[in-house]
């Protein structure tokens, strides 16, 4: 179980959720938000 | 001796071929934490050498695993040449509803041969959670007064930015969806169109989410 046994690289990820993923979709989302006029 | 070895073989062979069936068959029933542990012993068990019988159970232990909250990494994706995995496996850590629906659009043939085209339709519901997630994140940072009264009308703008039209009540009956399955704790206010967040931990840890209708008989 060479390859399996490799535990230098995970296979599964657990903790993906608070990952700082590069990802501009929330700042597109906070200007069409914005635009909206959904900010009080 | 030697015999005894080679029964031994045999016998392991047989186990794993039982364990991905026996797998199968749970993630049929809805049953993911049963059908991840068989899945996840015969993948464990099954000789590397044999390539494309490690690749026929990661095929249905992935879908399985994304849906108990736990992604394939990048690696394990590329080692073993599952790249229709990868989009999947995007949408689901971005909230990419257009991408998911996308990949099954094109992938369609392919998985539905495979047998997990059903198992990853499922995937829709956690998307749209981590959706819903940013944009609550978003909602908090414009209106930090208001920041656990979440306007669906948010998901909206969400969706619509992914070129996503969705039919407001769907939507809704969406979100309810996500609060009956405890991915989301909270309550939706219709007439407001609100999803009010609980004020602790409004977003649990996936395990902690319902997979199976919680009003099915057991």
């Amino acid at each position: 179980h060479a390859a399996k046994d490799d535990e230098a690289v995970p296979l599964w990820e657990a903790d993906w959720e608070d990952e700082n993923v590069a990802d501009d979709f929330p700042a597109r989302l906070r200007a069409e938000l914005d635009q909206r006029g959904m900010k009080e | 001796l030697e015999t005894n070895k080679l029964f031994d073989k045999a016998k392991e062979a047989h186990k794993v071929t039982l364990r991905y069936y026996t797998g199968r068959l749970a993630a049929y029933d809805e049953d993911f934490e049963k059908a991840d542990e068989h899945l996840s012993f015969a993948f464990e068990h099954c000789l590397s050498s044999s390539r494309n019988n490690e690749r026929r159970v990661l095929r249905y232990l992935i879908p399985v695993k994304m849906l108990l909250g736990v992604l394939p990494s990048e690696a394990l994706l590329q080692r073993y040449g599952l790249t229709e995995y990868e989009p999947v496996r995007r949408a689901v850590a971005t909230g990419d509803l257009a991408l998911l629906l996308s990949t099954l659009e094109a992938n369609q043939v392919r998985f539905i041969q495979a047998g997990t085209y059903l198992l990853l339709e499922r995937l829709q519901l956690l998307v749209l959670r981590t959706l819903f997630r940013k944009c609550a994140a978003v909602h908090r940072e414009l209106n930090p007064a208001k920041a656990h009264q979440v306007p669906v009308a948010a998901l909206e703008a969400a969706l619509r930015l992914q070129g996503i039209e969705k039919d407001p009540l769907e939507l809704q009956c969406l979100l309810a969806n996500l609060i009956f399955r405890k991915y989301i704790k909270g309550y939706l206010a219709y007439k407001s169109r609100v999803v009010v967040l609980a004020k602790a931990d409004a977003f649990p840890q996936l395990s902690a989410a319902q997979l199976q209708d919680p009003m099915a008989t057991q």
